[in-house]
């Protein structure tokens, strides 16, 4: 079964995105903390992560600096959701999918599921 | 009943009491300064003991010569009295001054006078007393009594103390008097050598006292110090560092409005060195402002205000003058106080910059370097040319300096290149006077000495010299007596004296040429010396009367010279002066436009930076809000999106249809946040392109991507296109171009109904490529398409539900492409459709994007 992250602290952004991938009949898993979401990557390998940028304990840009130094995660797709426009431009090269928030649950599913589909 | 005899012994003292009468009358004058009364005390006492010294001298019998050598008492007693008083005035210590310290330090000399004038009841001056003869001379020879030591060892000590308090004021006075510091130090020590002289016998007259001629030296120099440099005729109330240091100008002026001290503040304000400044007339000084000068000359107290400069350099001075009172409420002089009234104060450092202005007086050496050497051709080392490396002298300009300069090292090379010739010439008639001829042989080095060694100060080579002619004319008169080199070599010696040290020069070389000329004649006259080279009949002068007659010519035909230099010079002077005051002047001119201009452009700077810094406030601020509203707007989206795709539970159509306007509400508002935030940092010239190799393809791709279901919305085609022949890879920055592409074809979306939307690239020319936007829409009118690329415009300014946006799109793509280097064009038929073209310049990875 396909297992996705959703890395989220607001908590209603956390339940749309994984009403929108659990739709597709994905498991999911939400963490809101920073360093939580490192440790549960130490122990799982999910096939996406939703990942935000400004997190309590440890910001997206370092998770997203950790799963890219993990060859155990390489598979793993990542799709940024932030608020911050010029984050987007900083992380664009390491995440596969950079979505500036608002984002559409449409749209959230539609490009998971097109990333999903790639690999 | 006195009888007198004549004798030539008096003659040097009776000279003496007239230069003390001239003294006294000089302090009389100005005897409300420092110091005066003390001098008028000695000069008189001097005066005194002289003239009854003459007396003593010339008495014919031992009651005539012990009454006046008794009378003597007076001065002998008061002369180091009234030093002691002057030194504790000079010493600018008047509070010690108190009448029972006077009283208390007087004691000893009215007892002195009184035991003198009472002698001959108790001998405490004198024991015993005779006519002591030698030749021509005949004085009162005397064994000394018990009060003569109490004088002695008294008026040695009160000397002593006078000596030590001079020195002590001179070291602490500032050093920009050198003229007046020697004359103080001839005063000083005067007294000594004459005694010193006398003591050991080596007095050049035989048995004559020298003591009061080394007091008449002193007074003279005392005088000549204190009235003619005219710094005491004010108390030193200002000669201070905080004077120095001051931002204030101030100047104070003696009576006779000459100006006796100016701080460098003053001194930069009027435009002239403070050393040069000091002695001048206040006519001098303010010349450019003669409305000044003449309120100066009209009324003693003035208030009112100078300016320096013209235009954007120009300074007001407010200008204050009052008057000086001392403690009595006379009036010693005025105060000139100076203050900027616009600000900013001067810096220090200008003066070197005036020093160099005023210090091109030889243009083609401008540089430095010297004149080719190697070969000296004989013309430049007979007529040297200005040396620009050479000590400068701070009471001339520098031009002027160097001018001096030059003209000394001129006549020194021809002194000494004949004084060489002169020399040889004599060779053959060494034998016998070989010590005359060794002399000259050494004066003759030392003036090729001075004329070669060009960077000793020329005041110290002035002096050398001087001294060096002084010595020939004793060589001179040491051998041949009155001769015409003698003459000549004193003649030379005035010239130089007045040539390089003015007026004073002058006066001083031509009195001391007067003394040894007075007294070698005096002693060959009188045949107490005979010169040794001339014949006995051809001894010159012969007698007392025709040495007279001599010395007058000599007077005269050197008071001569020495008014017509002076006269020359204070007219060189004087322009001199003028033109460096003016460019003095013009420099500070020079130097206030510069400050100006510095501070305009700091304030340019200051106000440019400021603006910058609030338009990175306002993108700062903008990139906040935009990320606060982006977090709640995804709620709403999202959440709205949730109930329309029925994830809670079944709704019906009205419900859908409202959720339906939440979302495209929510998308449009995104819109905005997006394009607020883009204009800003646009507008903040903030946005930086990033440029990187990309391929077109994949570009094209993720537009596609982006806007497909948006198209696929509306029921429209979005197509997209690359037309071969089309490189594989381009330079430029990516995501602006795919910004640019997204904001071109959902505004296309946006305005089409029916039909499609079409993304096409192609390559129009070998270093351009395009991006075209087409579409099947309302198309802009024509009156409008010149506007649509403005912030905030929208056609017809009616806004629907279906095209409504913060009107920033086209402005955003419009910077984008300028920014890039290219441009947009825009081609339109209302309900035919749209077309937006942009040209880019095909931009290889080495390149820079203008």
């Amino acid at each position: 079964m396909t297992l996705a992250f959703i890395i989220e602290d607001e908590p209603d952004l956390a339940l749309i995105f994984s009403k929108a991938l659990k739709s597709e009949g994905l498991k999911i898993e939400i963490i809101s903390d920073g360093l939580e979401a490192v440790s549960r990557l130490k122990e799982t390998t999910p096939d996406v992560i939703v990942l935000d940028m400004h997190l309590p304990g440890l910001s997206g840009a370092d998770i997203l600096q950790h799963i890219r130094h993990d060859a155990r995660l390489a598979a793993t797709k990542v799709i940024v959701a932030t608020a911050d426009a010029n984050m987007r431009y900083m992380v664009e090269e390491y995440a596969d999918l950079v979505l500036l928030k608002p984002v559409s649950y449409h749209q959230l599913r539609d490009f998971s599921m097109r990333l999903l589909a790639r690999r | 009943m006195m009888n007198f005899e004549y004798s030539p012994y008096a003659l040097p003292l009776i000279a003496a009491a007239l230069v003390s009468i001239v003294v006294l009358a000089y302090a009389w004058k100005y005897r409300a300064a420092n110091g005066a009364y003390a001098l008028l005390l000695m000069a008189v006492s001097i005066f005194e003991w002289t003239f009854a010294y003459a007396l003593e001298i010339m008495g014919a019998t031992l009651e005539t010569k012990y009454f006046w050598g008794a009378i003597q008492y007076f001065g002998i007693a008061f002369v180091p009295y009234g030093w002691l008083v002057f030194a504790i005035s000079y010493a600018n210590l008047n509070q010690w001054l108190s009448r029972r310290l006077l009283t208390a330090l007087g004691l000893i000399p009215c007892l002195t006078l009184l035991f003198a004038l009472t002698n001959q009841w108790h001998g405490l001056i004198w024991s015993a007393y005779h006519v002591q003869r030698q030749g021509d001379f005949s004085a009162l020879g005397t064994s000394y009594g018990a009060w003569f030591w109490v004088h002695f060892g008294y008026s040695y000590a009160i000397l002593l103390a006078g000596t030590f308090l001079v020195m002590r004021a001179l070291w602490r006075k500032p050093g920009a008097y050198r003229g007046q510091m020697i004359a103080m130090l001839v005063a000083v020590f005067a007294p000594w050598v004459g005694n010193a002289l006398y003591i050991t016998g080596k007095s050049p007259i035989p048995y004559l006292d020298l003591t009061p001629f080394a007091f008449t030296v002193t007074v003279a120099a005392l005088t000549w110090a204190i009235f003619g440099f005219r710094l005491m005729d004010i108390k030193p109330l200002a000669r201070d560092r905080i004077m120095d240091l001051m931002g204030d100008g101030v100047i104070i002026l003696n009576l006779r409005d000459n100006v006796v001290d100016i701080n460098p503040a003053a001194a930069q304000m009027v435009g002239v060195p403070v050393r040069s400044a000091i002695g001048k007339s206040v006519e001098e000084i303010f010349h450019p402002w003669q409305s000044l000068v003449e309120q100066l000359h009209a009324s003693p107290k003035i208030e009112t205000e100078i300016s320096v400069g013209e235009g954007e350099a120009k300074r007001l001075y407010e200008v204050r003058v009052s008057p000086l009172k001392d403690e009595y409420g006379q009036s010693t002089g005025r105060i000139v106080m100076l203050r900027s009234m616009s600000g900013a104060e001067f810096s220090q450092p200008r003066m070197t910059a005036q020093a160099s202005v005023a210090g091109d007086a030889n243009p083609t050496i401008r540089d430095g370097k010297p004149p080719a050497m190697g070969k000296i051709s004989f013309s430049v080392f007979f007529a040297p040319r200005i040396k620009m490396d050479i000590p400068l002298d701070p009471r001339y300009s520098p031009a002027w300096s160097r001018t001096l300069e030059r003209i000394f090292t001129t006549f020194l090379r021809f002194a000494a290149a004949l004084g060489l010739f002169a020399a040889v010439l004599a060779l053959p008639n060494v034998y016998g006077q070989f010590e005359y001829f060794l002399s000259t042989l050494l004066i003759v080095a030392i003036f090729w000495a001075l004329a070669l060694w060009r960077t000793l100060h020329l005041s110290i080579r002035t002096a050398i010299f001087i001294i060096a002619l002084y010595g020939l004319t004793i060589v001179e008169l040491l051998n041949f007596g009155y001769s015409v080199e003698a003459f000549i070599y004193c003649v030379a010696i005035v010239i130089i004296g007045v040539l390089f040290e003015e007026l004073r020069g002058g006066i001083i070389t031509l009195l001391i040429s007067l003394v040894i000329l007075a007294v070698f004649g005096f002693l060959i006259a009188q045949r107490i010396y005979l010169p040794v080279s001339a014949a006995s009949a051809q001894i010159a002068p012969p007698d007392l009367r025709s040495a007279f007659i001599t010395l007058v010519t000599y007077t005269a035909a050197a008071s001569g010279l020495i008014a017509a230099i002076t006269v020359l010079l204070r007219n060189v002077n004087r322009a001199w002066q003028a033109e460096t005051q003016a460019l003095n002047l013009l420099q500070q001119e020079r130097d206030l436009l510069e400050q100006h201009v510095a501070e305009r452009t700091r304030d340019l700077a200051a106000a440019r930076d400021q603006a910058l810094e609030a338009s990175r406030f306002k993108t700062r601020l903008l990139a906040r809000v935009s990320h606060e509203l982006r977090t709640p707007l995804g709620g709403v989206l999202g959440y709205a999106e949730l109930v329309e795709a029925e994830v809670f539970g079944e709704i019906n159509a009205e419900q859908r249809d409202a959720m339906q306007k939440i979302v495209e509400s929510t998308n449009y508002l995104t819109g905005i946040v997006n394009d607020l935030l883009d204009a800003a940092e646009i507008e903040a010239a903030n946005l930086d392109l990033k440029p990187a190799v990309f391929a077109p393809e994949g570009l094209l791709q993720s537009v596609n991507d982006h806007l497909t279901p948006l198209a696929q919305q509306k029921g429209l085609q979005l197509k997209t296109e690359i037309v071969p022949p089309f490189p594989a890879k381009l330079y430029g920055d990516e995501k602006r171009l795919r910004q640019i592409l997204e904001n071109l074809a959902s505004n296309a979306i946006k305005f089409t109904p029916t039909g499609s939307v079409n993304i096409r690239f192609h390559q129009p020319m070998s270093d351009q490529w395009s991006l075209e936007v087409t579409d099947t829409g309302i198309g802009i009118p024509p009156e409008a398409q010149q506007h649509i690329f403005l912030p905030f415009q929208q056609l017809n300014q009616k806004i629907t539900r279906d095209n409504r946006g913060a009107g920033l799109g086209l402005f955003i793509v419009k910077q984008l492409v300028d920014l890039m280097g290219g441009f947009i064009e825009v081609q339109s038929e209302p309900n035919q459709g749209s077309a937006f073209v942009i040209r880019l310049p095909i931009i290889q990875p080495q390149e820079k994007i203008v």
